[in-house]
């Protein structure tokens, strides 16, 4: 895992993270740097918005600065930042999910039953041939992010992100057999609430 | 899908084989099964469309995100965080530091003051008191001369009275001597103080 890819020459993690606990902001805006195009599209990824994307991942940046003694390999600051990316994020979606108790996505139909309108399932609105990329992409990250957590976590970080199982499982604190299932089990979600569209 | 059976572990085995996670032994008997099953692949092209999708969700940045921004605002959020943790530079006389050698200045005081108060008054020490004559010339009675050296000890020499007109003295058959001899310690050293009796 590198970052973005554009802030990698100089020093390297484990030089900056050790800089910065010496005092050196300079070295974690490089840090920033590095690491804020990745972190704010795992965060994307599992929030499925921008706004909480961009809170999430300052607020994910901080903490990482007020722990930064806490981590005790320097050069794993990536996979550790994301981890906080990760964990914050789900966090974050539970918070939100209690605040908004999704008032809105639940209407009363004329015939008095409830049911979902915001969010209508991909299989049953439209064929596969009239579907656009970008409307398959737009349903695909609202299917995404419904998700069981650990699952949409793994999928997120393996297939888009394109981690390897190994340091998810790191991350996750998991076993990379688990990752790999979890992977799986959402792959295989979404192969049959898509089957139509593939 | 939480429990893994036989059609399960045949599509995990689809999804590490498109991962590249099998090895050579377990890639080519999949490829035979493959051969033979229409069905089997069916669901490899399945998850390898839903995999195209995937990876078009990834599409690395997320859209519409000032970057630039993003990490001043969080390089901001930081530097409030490392003032408002950064320790206070008190005036010396308010540092907790020194209060505390200044409670224990007090309280050595204390103990000295106490001490000297309530200690016993001091009194004269005969011994230090010591006084010896030392005979250094005479001449024959009537109108004789005595010449002595007085040796005080440890008494300073201003606490030494010598009063040669004393009643005792004056008319004393035999050249006799009173000597007053003030009390106290004194660090000087023993004087001599000759002096001459008529």
């Amino acid at each position: 895992m590198d970052g973005s890819g554009d802030e990698r020459a100089g020093p390297d993690d484990g030089q900056l993270v050790r800089a910065t606990r010496r005092g050196d902001l300079g070295a974690f805006e490089a840090l920033v740097g590095r690491y804020q195009r990745q972190a704010t599209a795992v965060a994307f990824r599992l929030l499925n918005s921008r706004e909480d994307a961009m809170d999430v991942v300052q607020d994910a940046f901080l903490r990482a600065y007020e722990r930064l003694d806490t981590l005790s390999k320097p050069r794993r600051f990536g996979p550790w930042l994301l981890r906080i990316v990760s964990n914050l994020s789900l966090n974050f979606r539970r918070a939100r999910a209690l605040r908004r108790a999704e008032p809105l996505q639940w209407t009363d139909e004329p015939d008095g039953q409830h049911g979902r309108t915001a969010r209508p399932d991909p299989s049953a609105v439209q064929p596969a041939e009239e579907a656009s990329a970008r409307e398959m992409s737009t349903l695909l990250a609202d299917a995404v992010a419904r998700l069981p957590d650990r699952q949409r976590q793994a999928l997120v970080l393996f297939a888009l992100e394109q981690m390897p199982q190994k340091e998810i499982a790191e991350m996750l604190g998991c076993s990379v057999e688990a990752v790999k299932w979890h992977v799986f089990a959402a792959r295989k979600k979404l192969k049959e609430q898509f089957a139509d569209y593939l | 899908m939480d429990e893994p059976n036989k059609d399960n572990e045949l599509e995990l085995l689809l999804c590490e084989y498109l991962d590249g996670q099998l090895g050579a032994r377990r890639q080519a008997r999949l490829e035979k099964r493959l051969a033979a099953d229409a069905e089997l692949r069916e669901q490899l092209r399945k998850y390898a469309a839903l995999d195209g999708h995937l990876a078009e969700l990834a599409g690395g940045e997320v859209e519409g995100v000032d970057y630039e921004r993003q990490r001043a605002e969080i390089i901001a959020a930081v530097e409030r965080k490392a003032l408002l943790d950064a320790p206070i530079r008190r005036p010396i006389l308010l540092r907790p530091a020194f209060g505390a050698l200044a409670a224990a200045a007090v309280l050595l005081l204390a103990v000295g003051a106490g001490w000297l108060l309530l200690r016993p008054p001091a009194r004269p020490d005969p011994a230090a008191a010591s006084v010896s004559v030392e005979l250094l010339r005479s001449t024959p009675a009537p109108s004789g001369v005595v010449e002595v050296s007085v040796h005080v000890s440890p008494v300073g020499l201003d606490e030494l009275v010598v009063d040669p007109d004393a009643p005792t003295a004056a008319g004393a058959p035999g050249g006799s001597i009173v000597v007053s001899v003030g009390a106290g310690p004194t660090r000087r050293p023993p004087p001599t103080v000759p002096m001459v009796i008529y």
